[in-house]
């Protein structure tokens, strides 16, 4: 059987082990091709207008992969953990496929609702893969992969590995995309430029967006080659971000949101510079970006906001990108 | 101490009794104007969806004149409400606001210990009698205000159901015993029944509204969108209403178990906010026999988003038309008012042509 995956939202997050699960279980996992012109053109066509690009990305890799798979992995995500939730889209998403695109596959939907339960994330394997085998140990089996694959992933976004296409690579290598032990460190001196300034810049924004090459226009790279040092929620330990984040009276219930809110908390003061990455009509960035803004200004820290859309110009984000390392260059000067 | 909170259609008649009865001194902001919503806007995140803006507009303008509690509600998502005063506290304080605010959270327990500290210790006698007055307002109230909805369609004078509705608003917020209210709601119920003459438009004909809460509940965000369906000759029913929310809220009702039912067909999870129920009530007013369904949302409300995402498919199945309107700052008159007119044109041919006895043909059309 083929499986399907958009390469869009959640597969930034958890790809790696839903590629090894489903290829344990001896399935054909397909990915959409990485996001471009067309595909964002297609999803722009084919969802409501009023939705946030990221999700516009994820109807048109669905699209692309329409007639290509047998099924499309779509699963419904509701909460990652006991108290939180995620934006609402993800709840309805498999709906909102089946009534705006014709001809789509059947859709591998399970519920992921990790907040009851105990081992709700074993329960939840038992039950995809019930649907591939009835061999219980090779379910078991698959589970394990999975998720050893997937903590030797957030070992390897700890390190500063980013981007889609290293992701890719790696899961495709078979091999651990970073070794737990000794040689990681090795990888992180050869993955890291020389620094040609000593310019640390938090970036905050959801993975999907971040690491989404079209869709971010090369944002992280970009900052590099300006001779910059990026930090992204992912390079954090979650227990860290968890704690920063508790500092806000209220953390932010979303689950990704409360990890970029831990992220911005726990980087302003090893950061020389903010930039947050939002979309066009992203609900819960909308009011997490304003508490981290008014936050960074109490620090005095400077903050670069950035708003994608289908219509985001690549020249203007280049500039305002520039400016903002000239502007935090000279505020380094003058400190000295 | 001096309690504030914000607006939502006339929900404030009741909260103000709630707090008037147990003693305390209550600041209502001023009514929702433009000044409101321009101050909302100046200083809220850009994209915050347009009921956050209101209620901050709201609670400057109460804090200007003096108040220095604000009531707010909480909840923990996945719609962006449940932060709201989160990040509205942070506001205000930023602006140099001096306060303390009071957010409803879930949990019982905790609330009881947050209400004594924050109000002090109160009579549960004198908590019944406030409680039971609040609701009784309440539900006066919206049993009144879902009589001009479909009684608007019918009025002999133009605009006379709206003064009788004004009147008996005014009366309500003055009454003090439970016998007043009953007494004044049968008055103007009989008032608004003798208004009516015939249907303006020769025909009855029936929209359901649904979407998300505070746009269908407050008549200046949504500028008022059921007085113009009304002046048009369409009778409005909507299932949303303060005191059945409240009922529900409480679980002294389950409408959530007949609107997931007639859901599941097109939505498999609840979604937040008013999404769910979006789309249930549409399935279950079109088989009710209603000609069309109005939805409501503030722009990027990320329910209604869902649910608008979907509706095309209960609109093609079910066969009912609907017509989605987003607010935000910008949202004009005149473009909802046409789009309006042509949606209710719409709907009329329809039921014509059913009534002829010829089926409609053609596309169903699905505005937006």
């Amino acid at each position: 059987m083929v499986i399907g995956i958009p390469r869009a939202l959640m597969y930034h997050y958890y790809y790696p082990a839903w590629q090894a699960f489903f290829r344990e279980l001896g399935q054909v996992v397909l990915l959409s091709p990485e996001t471009n012109k067309e595909i964002l053109d297609q999803g722009v066509k084919a969802a409501v207008d009023d939705i946030c690009l990221p999700f516009k990305a994820y109807y048109g890799h669905v699209l692309s992969l329409c007639n290509k798979v047998d099924c499309l992995f779509v699963p419904r995500f509701i909460s990652l953990g006991k108290y939180n939730y995620i934006c609402p889209k993800f709840m309805g998403l498999p709906d909102m496929l089946r009534a705006n695109i014709e001809d789509l596959p059947e859709l591998l939907d399970p519920v992921i609702d990790l907040r009851k339960g105990v081992f709700p994330l074993r329960k939840l394997a038992y039950q995809i893969g019930r649907r591939f085998t009835g061999n219980i140990l090779e379910i078991e089996k698959a589970y394990r992969k999975a998720k050893e694959r997937y903590r030797d992933f957030l070992q390897s976004r700890r390190a500063g590995f980013k981007g889609n296409k290293e992701m890719v690579l790696a899961v495709e290598r078979r091999g651990l995309i970073f070794s737990k032990s000794g040689s990681s460190a090795e990888r992180e001196k050869d993955s890291k430029p020389d620094w040609a300034g000593d310019i640390t810049i938090g970036v905050l924004g959801h993975s999907y967006l971040l690491n989404d090459a079209y869709l971010s226009m090369r944002l992280l790279d970009r900052l590099e080659e300006m001779g910059a040092r990026v930090l992204t929620a992912e390079m954090l330990e979650e227990g860290l971000l968890e704690k920063a984040a508790s500092r806000q009276n209220k953390p932010a219930f979303w689950y990704f949101n409360r990890q970029i809110m831990g992220a911005a908390y726990h980087l302003f003061r090893q950061v020389d510079g903010l930039v947050q990455v939002t979309a066009f009509g992203c609900g819960p960035d909308s009011l997490v970006r304003e508490l981290i803004d008014i936050k960074a200004k109490r620090e005095g820290l400077p903050v670069l906001n950035i708003n994608l859309d289908e219509h985001s110009g690549e020249a203007g984000i280049l500039t305002r990108l520039e400016a903002f390392i000239d502007l935090i260059e000279r505020r380094r000067r003058k400190c000295r | 101490m001096q309690i504030t909170f914000p607006h939502m259609g006339d929900m404030a008649v009741a909260v103000k009794a709630l707090f008037q009865e147990l003693g305390f001194s209550v600041v209502v902001p001023p009514p929702i104007s433009r000044k409101t919503l321009n101050l909302g806007v100046k200083y809220s995140p850009e994209f915050a969806c347009l009921p956050f803006k209101i209620n901050l507009g709201n609670f400057m303008e109460a804090l200007d004149k003096g108040a220095d509690l604000v009531v707010m509600g909480g909840g923990c998502g996945p719609c962006r409400f449940g932060y709201y005063a989160e990040v509205q506290r942070e506001i205000l304080q930023e602006k140099g606001y001096e306060f303390s605010m009071y957010v409803i959270e879930p949990g019982i327990i905790d609330n009881i210990r947050k209400i004594r500290e924050t109000f002090g210790p109160l009579s549960m006698r004198k908590v019944a009698s406030a409680v039971r007055l609040a609701w009784n307002k309440a539900a006066a109230i919206d049993e009144i205000y879902s009589l001009v909805l479909k009684k608007r369609a019918l009025e002999a004078e133009e605009g006379v159901v709206d003064k009788l509705y004004a009147g008996f608003i005014r009366e309500i917020d003055e009454a003090m015993s439970l016998d007043g209210i009953r007494r004044i709601k049968k008055e103007y119920r009989e008032k608004i029944e003798d208004s009516s003459a015939e249907y303006k438009r020769g025909l009855p004909l029936k929209v359901g509204l649904v979407g998300e809460i505070y746009l269908v509940l407050e008549s200046f965000v949504n500028l008022e969108i059921e007085k113009k369906l009304g002046q048009l000759g369409v009778m409005v029913e909507r299932e949303l209403y303060m005191s059945t929310w409240l009922l529900n809220f409480f679980h002294l009702r389950n409408d959530e178990k007949h609107i997931k039912r007639a859901a599941r067909q097109y939505l498999g999870s609840f979604v937040g906010g008013h999404g769910i129920d979006s789309i249930g009530n549409t399935v279950r007013y079109s088989r009710r026999g209603f000609d069309g369904v109005v939805q409501l949302g503030p722009f990027t409300c990320m329910p209604e988003i869902v649910a608008r995402s979907i509706l095309p498919a209960v609109s093609k199945a079910e066969g009912i038309p609907i017509l989605t309107f987003f607010f935000d700052e910008h949202s004009a008159d005149a473009g909802i008012q046409t789009r309006l007119e042509a949606f209710v044109d719409l709907l009329e041919r329809k039921k014509r042509q059913k009534m002829r006895g010829s089926e409609y043909k053609g596309e169903i059309v699905y505005g937006q």
